[in-house]
């Protein structure tokens, strides 16, 4: 009975051994402190998933004119971020938002500066057909990528069948996204033991007085959005105002919830590899990590959106010390992990 | 109607023989929680509410962890429900709680819990739940996890809308150059008979007015913002949290 229905319902069946399931091997920080990362049912990470994955993100065939790959706005050389303010889509078009680092997504439960995507699988469909980013068609592309002769095989192997639609495609590159793992930087290291992270002594000693000023509610109080040594993605992933504007040309996360208590909130972005992801906030609009601590010291503006946790507002914020300032720019440096640069 | 009749029948059947057996009828116990601001539900992000102190405010943010919750059954048996819970009004389904425990049925004088984590539960970093909630409070402070954070606007004495944070966790007392941490949870008992005898969801509510209140007039223009670091602050919240809560309905499934 089950036979005969496999056979009169199901595609003719192709003769490929299962996909080989891929074990993520977790730093030791994210075993110690995080809980695994929720793969979804329908979409288990394999070898052959994971593989396909990488050399869609890299394969420029899924842009209109064959130029541009999702690693051309996530340069893997600079935490998958774009180093341009807005990224340039194919037809030379500007974007309105920075493209940040792809890292450590499988943790975040909502993706995009405004939360509009809720999953890497559905994230990936849009880049492709964006007007000002790859602008083309997914039929387009499916048709492409079947007349490649590559690709028929890998989607056989990574998904039983070689019939390659866009589905399987961003399902294919969102088990590549969850493979971005960071946790290795010489904070990371300096809390699994080694002796100043492998900086100098006196190098360490204003880390580590950054590191007070973070996590002080008097004086920085960025742990409360962006994380603690017990919470290594460095971001609540979660929704604020912090500060940027009185009015907003772009509503963030207002946008979608079309709740006004939301215009001007964006998702807290990870505060991981911050040496090769500049330009920041979600319009880029800072180049350097002086100009964003000195945002949140000096440079603080009011609206009715504003944070509560946002502090002596009327005067731009704590005012800290110089040598303040410069501490806690050490610490942030001492989140980047170059090894995870491809 | 005439199927009901016999499911009580069954259901009758069912608790008399049980009687005569060892294993008593257990029923599966939920909670949810429930935000007032005096007599009205929680509305977010308006300033519409005043508290004692005459402080006009809003709230944009309540999160809180409960943990150990106990039920006091009247023949003096108690039952413990294991594990924590983090309240967070921006999570739906958070506001309920459903830890699955099978409770026996019967007449009970109460309800207890820990308002955040004793000292033998608050560990930094232990839950990795909480730390992917961004939950933990800051070693320097004792460590641990936040207890609370209940967040939002109020009318300071210029007449400026400026944000207030009551956070609360462990209390860092400083005695000359020495930091001494003290636990700064509560246990929170409500004295109230009830019974059980179906499934059931224990309404557990919050009137946020009273963090405000008593024994310590508690005035936002003094105790706004950065009241982690301190210690009379974060006792007089202990203090304060004592009356913070009431049992609603018991809705029978
Ligand atoms: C033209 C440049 C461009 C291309 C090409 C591009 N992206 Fe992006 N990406 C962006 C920008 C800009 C954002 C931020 C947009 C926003 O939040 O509104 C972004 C955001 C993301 C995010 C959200 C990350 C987070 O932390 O929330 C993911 C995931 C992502 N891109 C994956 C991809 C994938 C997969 C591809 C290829 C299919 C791709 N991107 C192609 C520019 C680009
Ligand atoms: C109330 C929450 C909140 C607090 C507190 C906070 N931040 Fe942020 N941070 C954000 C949000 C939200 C953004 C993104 C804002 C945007 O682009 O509109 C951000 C952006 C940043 C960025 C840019 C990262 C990037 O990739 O673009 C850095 C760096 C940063 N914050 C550092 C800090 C430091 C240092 C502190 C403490 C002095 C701090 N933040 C306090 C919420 C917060």
């Amino acid at each position: 009975m089950i036979s005969v229905l496999g056979i009169s319902c199901g595609p003719s069946p192709e003769n490929t051994p299962d996909p080989n399931p891929y074990e993520i091997q977790y730093p030791a920080i994210m075993d110690q402190y995080l809980p695994p990362i929720r793969i979804p049912d329908d979409n288990p990470m394999t070898v052959e998933g994971v593989e396909l994955g990488e050399k869609l993100f890299l394969d420029t065939r899924l842009s209109g004119d064959n130029t541009m790959s999702c690693a051309s706005c996530h340069l893997p050389e600079a935490s998958f971020s774009d180093q341009a303010q807005f990224s340039i889509g194919i037809d030379g078009l500007e974007g309105r938002r920075n493209a940040m680092p792809l890292v450590n997504l499988g943790w975040m439960f909502t993706l995009l500066w405004d939360g509009s995507a809720t999953s890497l699988e559905n994230q990936a469909f849009t880049p492709v057909v964006d007007p000002v980013e790859m602008h083309t068609t997914w039929p387009d592309v499916e048709a492409r990528l079947s007349a490649d002769s590559e690709y028929p095989d890998l989607f056989l192997k990574a998904f039983g069948t070689r019939n390659i639609d866009s589905t399987l495609v961003s399902k294919a590159i969102a088990q590549f996204e969850r493979t971005l793992i960071s946790a290795n930087s010489p904070f990371d290291k300096f809390l699994g033991g080694l002796p100043n992270g492998g900086w100098t002594e006196t190098e360490w000693e204003r880390v580590l007085n950054g590191r007070d000023i973070f996590l002080a509610e008097e004086k920085g109080d960025c742990f409360h959005c962006h994380g603690s040594p017990a919470n290594p993605l460095w971001t609540d992933n979660f929704f604020h105002n912090n500060g940027l504007d009185e009015t907003f040309d772009d509503p963030g996360l207002g946008g979608v919830t079309k709740n006004p208590a939301d215009n001007g909130k964006f998702k807290t972005p990870t505060l991981r590899n911050l040496l090769f992801t500049a330009p920041y906030m979600h319009d880029g609009r800072f180049n350097t990590l002086e100009e964003v601590v000195e945002h949140y010291s000096t440079g603080l503006k009011n609206s009715p959106t504003i944070d509560p946790l946002m502090k002596n507002v009327a005067e731009g914020g704590v005012q800290l010390t110089q040598q303040e300032k410069d501490d806690l720019v050490l610490f942030l440096k001492s989140l980047t992990d170059s090894t995870f640069l491809r | 109607m005439k199927i009901q009749h016999y499911i009580s029948a069954f259901l009758l059947i069912l608790t008399v023989s049980c009687k005569e057996d060892v294993q008593p009828v257990s029923h599966e116990i939920g909670f949810s929680f429930i935000h007032n601001v005096g007599t009205e539900a929680l509305t977010t992000n308006t300033i519409g509410y005043t508290n004692e102190a005459g402080n006009e405010f809003s709230v944009e943010t309540l999160q809180y962890l409960v943990s150990n919750i106990r039920l006091n059954k009247n023949d003096g048996k108690i039952i413990e429900i294991e594990g924590y819970h983090l309240v967070d009004i921006y999570q739906p389904g958070s506001e309920t709680f459903s830890p699955g425990s099978l409770v026996e049925a019967g007449n009970y004088s109460g309800i207890s819990f820990v308002f955040g984590f004793d000292e033998a539960d608050n560990i930094s970093g232990e839950y990795p739940d909480l730390n992917l909630a961004n939950w933990n409070w800051p070693d320097m402070l004792g460590g641990g996890y936040h207890f609370m954070k209940l967040e939002g606007k109020f009318i300071d004495e210029q007449q400026n809308e400026v944000g207030y944070a009551t956070h609360m966790g462990t209390a860092r007392e400083i005695s000359g150059n020495e930091s001494i941490f003290h636990p700064n949870h509560f246990e929170v008992t409500i004295l109230q008979n009830f019974t059980i005898d179906s499934e059931t969801s224990i309404e557990i509510k919050m009137d946020i007015l009273k963090w405000y209140k008593t024994p310590n007039l508690w005035d936002l223009n003094t105790w706004g913002a950065g009241i982690m670091p301190n210690y009379d602050a974060q006792v007089a919240l202990n203090q304060n949290g004592q009356d913070v809560f009431s049992l609603g309905d018991l809705i029978k499934q």
